[in-house]
């Protein structure tokens, strides 16, 4: 046999070898981990290997050992390259998923659009916060600019406090006492709020592992940047607890939302409130949410604050989204309030016909031109 | 020191590709580097960067067709993976190799040549990949390994003869062949 024949056969036979290799070897899960950061790489190879090759990266398994409190602050330029394929792959999938699965999907029909959120996704997804006593693990981060969410799985690692939960409080659940949510200026949004989901109540949460949910919104000011979450004062949730304080350390996380702007308009439309003349000075409408600013009477009570949750949206179907397809929170006094309906579902605003609110009807094409 | 980078790839068409590749393969090598390093975080470090060396020779690699891309890819990640499990490992003497038979999935000296591919110290098997698969230079190969260039070299011979002698032993090739 000639050299060079040999050689080709070689080359056919090696290649073969590893194809069998591959064939018999069992099939292996990819961890949440590897799945999103191949997902940031296919959205942008290049940017994705000059950020690794500069050093930016630091996702790396490179935990031996003792565990450290570190900080893993990776932003996340995802580029759309305008291709199909960059557009599937941004984040905005945990989100996504959770809405899909909450049961409003039938309330909202066509009106609600969930793969909207992939293009709605943050950075920072994936970065991990971690000392010997819990870690955090930021799981998905969307905004519409008026409103964002930011996933989160916080991990019990602490051996010692797992079984202080269990024997002295007879529980697995935790909380903490204290949250703070800030901006780049140290200015916090208008309103926010946590969901805890406890172990066991999702697929992705094992023993001792929480869901929290953080979302925030801002009337105003468009929501970007990046926001810093605190979580202070970790402490046991139970029945026989008493919100027994089990760490008085700090743990801090970071989430990059993206640029991005609510339709909003300037309306100054008067209308009543509580009987009384009041005006509708904004209107603000996103996928996740509606925000409204008022003024109205200086002592008008808290039963006109009733009103705001009796508002409509009117959708081209016919149908519509009262106070049992959103949750309503008001803020304000002395004269004003600000009200942000966040939507069970992702809205699809083309859908929007109107909006109907103390006893005004606002058409969404009147107001686009 | 002025460091830029040349855009390996360029445009829609070269990421459509490169997302074409994962997704045919990135399964595949999960599973070969998780049979040397165990599934887990190590292994899929090793996939992730057998696809960091793709995007960084993409401009070489472009007008090869996917059928070898895909074995490229396999023949780097398991050289990946190897070359992260821990040191310690001795270099094999080749006297001292023990072989069973090769036994053919079917009939033919290529089903032979690749059962005995499978079963030889992973010493020989990697440099062959590089050099024969991967096309990398014997200084590339060296670079990668941590061993002389001449190193390389010795070890493209040993392994060529240690595959060629055991052909030879189980009748596949017989004593005249200039090999």
């Amino acid at each position: 046999m000639d050299e060079r024949v040999f050689d080709a056969l070689l080359k056919n036979a090696l290649e073969e070898a590893a194809r069998q290799d591959a064939e018999e070897a069992p099939r292996v899960e990819e961890s949440w981990r590897q799945r999103r950061r191949m997902r940031e790489m296919l959205a942008d190879p290049e940017g994705y290997r000059r950020r690794l090759e500069s050093g930016d990266d630091r996702r790396r398994s490179g935990r031996r050992g003792r565990f450290s409190r570190y900080v893993a602050v990776a932003v996340i330029a995802a580029l759309l390259g305008g291709t199909a394929a960059a557009y599937t792959l941004r984040g905005g999938a945990f989100f996504r998923d959770m809405f899909e699965r909450s049961g409003w999907a039938e309330l909202y029909g066509d009106a609600a659009d969930t793969e909207q959120l992939l293009q709605m996704g943050g950075g920072n997804v994936g970065a991990v916060v971690e000392d010997e006593v819990l870690r955090f693990e930021i799981l998905d981060v969307v905004s519409d600019g008026q409103f964002a969410m930011v996933s989160v799985r916080c991990t019990l690692l602490d051996e010692g406090l797992k079984e202080e939960l269990e024997t002295s409080y007879e529980t697995d659940l935790i909380r903490f006492q204290d949250v703070s949510i800030t901006d780049e200026n140290g200015n916090g949004p208008t309103a926010y709020g946590v969901r805890f989901d406890f172990p066991g109540k999702r697929e992705d949460l094992g023993p001792y592992q929480y869901g929290l949910i953080f979302s925030f919104s801002n009337s105003g000011t468009p929501l970007s940047g990046r926001y810093t979450i605190v979580l202070k004062g970790l402490a046991a949730n139970g029945e026989k607890s008493d919100g027994a304080l089990l760490s008085t350390d700090a743990w801090t996380l970071e989430a990059m939302l993206p640029v991005t702007d609510a339709e909003a308009y300037e309306l100054d439309l008067p209308c009543t409130i509580d009987g009384q003349p009041g005006v509708l000075e904004r209107l603000s409408l996103s996928p996740l949410a509606l925000g409204m600013e008022f003024r109205l009477p200086e002592d008008a009570g808290g039963e006109a604050y009733r009103i705001f949750s009796e508002t409509v949206i009117h959708l081209r179907s016919g149908g519509a989204i009262d106070h049992g397809g959103y949750s309503c929170g008001v803020s304000g006094g002395g004269g004003s309030a600000r009200v942000m309906l966040e939507f069970q579902m992702p809205l699809d605003l083309d859908q929007v016909e109107s909006i109907q609110v103390c006893g005004e009807e606002i058409l969404l094409d009147d107001l686009r031109g | 020191m002025v460091s830029f980078y040349l855009a390996s790839i360029r445009d829609g068409t070269d990421r459509a590709r490169f997302e074409r590749l994962y997704q045919t393969n990135h399964q595949r090598m999960a599973r070969l580097a998780a049979q040397i390093l165990g599934p887990g975080p190590r292994s899929e470090d090793a996939v992730h960067d057998a696809f960091m060396k793709l995007i960084q020779h993409f401009d070489e690699l472009r007008d090869r067709p996917e059928e070898r891309l895909s074995a490229w890819l396999a023949v780097v990640v398991r050289n990946t993976a190897l070359d992260m499990l821990r040191r310690g490992r001795f270099e094999t003497d080749m006297e001292n190799v023990s072989w069973e038979p090769a036994v053919p999935a079917d009939e033919g000296q290529f089903q032979a040549l690749v059962a005995l591919i499978r079963k030889m110290p992973e010493e020989y098997r990697r440099v062959l990949e590089l050099r024969f698969v991967a096309e990398w230079s014997m200084a590339e190969i060296g670079r990668e390994l941590g061993i002389s260039e001449g190193a390389v070299k010795t070890r493209v011979f040993r392994g060529r003869r240690m595959l060629i002698e055991q052909l030879r032993k189980e009748g596949y090739l017989d004593g005249r062949a200039s090999v």
